[in-house]
């Protein structure tokens, strides 16, 4: 039962993986009648005698430093302010999430479109600065180039990076009500002590809590989370198992998330809290 | 008190509206530009007009198009690529993810974690000893009575499905999943003479409703939007999605009228399978944490 899959990944991920590495030593072309031949370490030395892939590797670099601290911060910062249920929470939720269903193909050309030094983004700053401002030819200056494609960068990817924040604000808020740490480890993260002294803000799970959502019985000791992994629990599941490299990005997160929510500073969050038990709309 | 409360409310929902409005207006911007001939959205451009369906609003822009390209093509074939894509997806991987799972398999662990490592290889390295790779590969072709087989599989349809079927994050998640069903379950089945087939068919997968859910659109969105793989392996015109085909508007004399009505045309029906399926979309992505 594994072999569909397994055949499939080892023809067309390990495969074509190996087969780059072996192919990085030969002097091959995708289409050349001429034989392949072994070349040693000629294209890495060619590589590294080349100013582009230095300079390819410094913008990379800035991209990289400027778009994650201000990405996350963004977004964290929507994820916030759509936390708490209200009136219209759906319309924001699906307002900020829009960016991210949009194909990078369609992104690159609407804000190509829209950068031109006759596009919107000059138009739109002149008209609200009442001509005081002239906007640069973002694409074609080497100035604001990188900062337009981090912008845009950003603008798209943003709604993705608010609903993993959502899913860590909201899964403390339900430790919070369910308490204790889950999983082994230490605990995920700190429960915020403030809501914990205030029970009205956190009903405690009472007898007639004890829906679970899976259609099979609770074993003992089991949550009645339990069953679901695929909402917004996967890092308890995460915890130990065989995906670190992929879930460190989160757990930091998650970490950072942490200290920002103890005790001192958590009224970032507003003064209300959401019902712990539902789950994101 | 309740003045600084309400004060508050007011301010959060004002920066609410002022990031719905950055998030949005691009889009606006597509969706309202479509309908308007080209004079008209570099006349309206510096002013909120440029956001309003008013003055000379035509659906022009959107005939052209299907005289320009056949878009109703590349609707049809990518609707065809993603729909394979994420229905085989489903099943091979929930069915790798099962035997994972639930079965006794020597050297599980090691199956496992060689899975999960691919998912730190970008698809972009892949690209190029792929495009070699499955040009090798041999390609049957029934013609009449008679089986043709001829070498290379570029220039097909299975080119753009195949090789993204198996995918690690899939069977991740359903593997994820199946552990939190209780194995008493197929335990029970099992003693009532049900083999493992039927365990996956009749008891696991029934109750997997949310992770088919969530494999599902994070197989569509990538299918949907892909454009390195399918520019470097299909030239058929016939054969080819709706991404490409934002470049026949580059060629030539550009409209962006046109533009603007082809990009909405390919935009518009994610949004609205993302609308209709808004929970289960954000509840993928909240699970996922990887960047589709």
């Amino acid at each position: 039962m594994i072999a569909p899959a397994a055949v499939l990944l080892l023809a067309f991920v390990f495969l074509p993986a190996i087969l780059g590495f072996g192919l990085a030593f030969t002097n091959a072309r995708l289409i050349s009648p001429r034989p392949v031949e072994f070349v040693g370490m000629d294209n890495f030395a060619r590589l590294f005698t080349d100013p582009t892939f230095w300079r390819a590797l410094l913008n990379v670099s800035y991209f990289a430093v400027v778009v994650v601290p201000v990405q996350s911060g963004l977004a964290l910062a929507m994820a916030l302010l759509i936390n708490k249920k209200f009136r219209g929470v759906n319309f924001f939720r699906t307002v900020y999430f829009l960016p991210v269903v949009t194909s990078m193909v369609v992104v690159s050309l609407l804000w190509l479109f829209m950068y031109r030094k006759d596009g919107l983004i000059n138009e739109l700053l002149s008209t609200f600065s009442f001509g005081l401002i002239q906007g640069a030819d973002w694409l074609n200056d080497p100035a604001t180039a990188m900062p337009a494609i981090i912008a845009l960068s950003i603008w798209q990817a943003a709604g993705f990076h608010m609903i993993i924040w959502l899913a860590g604000l909201q899964s403390i808020f339900r430790r919070a009500v369910r308490g204790g740490p889950a999983g082994r480890g230490q605990p995920l993260a700190p429960v915020p002590v403030r809501d914990l002294a205030r029970p009205q803000a956190h009903p405690q799970p009472g007898p007639g809590d004890n829906h679970h959502p899976g259609p099979w019985p609770l074993r003992p000791g089991q949550r009645h989370d339990a069953g679901r992994p695929a909402r917004l629990h996967h890092h308890h599941h995460l915890r130990g198992g065989p995906l670190r490299l992929q879930a460190a990005g989160d757990l930091l997160r998650f970490r950072h998330l942490a200290r920002i929510l103890r005790p001192g500073t958590a009224d970032l969050r507003g003064p209300a809290l959401p019902d712990p038990r539902e789950g994101l709309t | 008190v309740k003045n600084v409360l309400r004060l508050n409310s007011i301010g959060a929902m004002a920066v609410r509206i002022l990031f719905a409005a950055v998030a949005a207006f691009p889009i606006v911007f597509m969706l309202v530009s479509s309908l308007k001939p080209d004079q008209q959205i570099f006349g309206d451009m510096s002013s909120v007009a440029a956001f309003l369906p008013i003055g000379n609003i035509s659906l022009d822009n959107y005939t052209a198009v299907f005289d320009r390209v056949p878009a109703a093509r590349f609707l049809i074939n990518s609707v065809g690529v993603s729909a394979v894509t994420v229905v085989l997806g489903i099943f091979v991987n929930s069915l790798c993810a099962f035997a994972l799972s639930r079965m006794q398999v020597r050297g599980k662990r090691v199956v496992f974690t060689a899975i999960l490592a691919t998912l730190i290889v970008p698809f972009q390295t892949l690209a190029l000893p792929l495009v070699w790779w499955v040009n090798q590969l041999p390609y049957f072709e029934l013609n009449g009575f008679s089986l043709e087989i001829s070498k290379g599989w570029l220039d097909t349809y299975q080119v753009q499905i195949i090789p993204f079927i198996a995918n690690a994050f899939s069977i991740y998640l359903y593997h994820q999943y199946f552990e939190s069903i209780p194995k008493e379950l197929d335990e029970a089945a099992r003693i009532d003479g049900a083999g493992w087939f039927k365990i996956y068919r009749q008891v696991v997968m029934p109750l997997a409703g949310p992770a088919t859910a969530t494999v599902a659109i994070l197989t569509f969105l990538p299918a949907w939007n892909s454009y390195l793989w399918p520019l470097m392996v299909v030239q058929s015109e016939e054969l080819r999605p709706v991404m490409i085909g934002i470049q026949y508007f580059f060629q030539l004399n550009v409209s962006w009228g046109e533009v603007m009505a082809y990009a909405s045309l390919i935009t518009v029906p994610v949004v609205v399978l993302f609308i209709a399926f808004q929970r289960s979309f954000i509840n993928s992505i909240a699970s996922s944490g990887v960047k589709g």
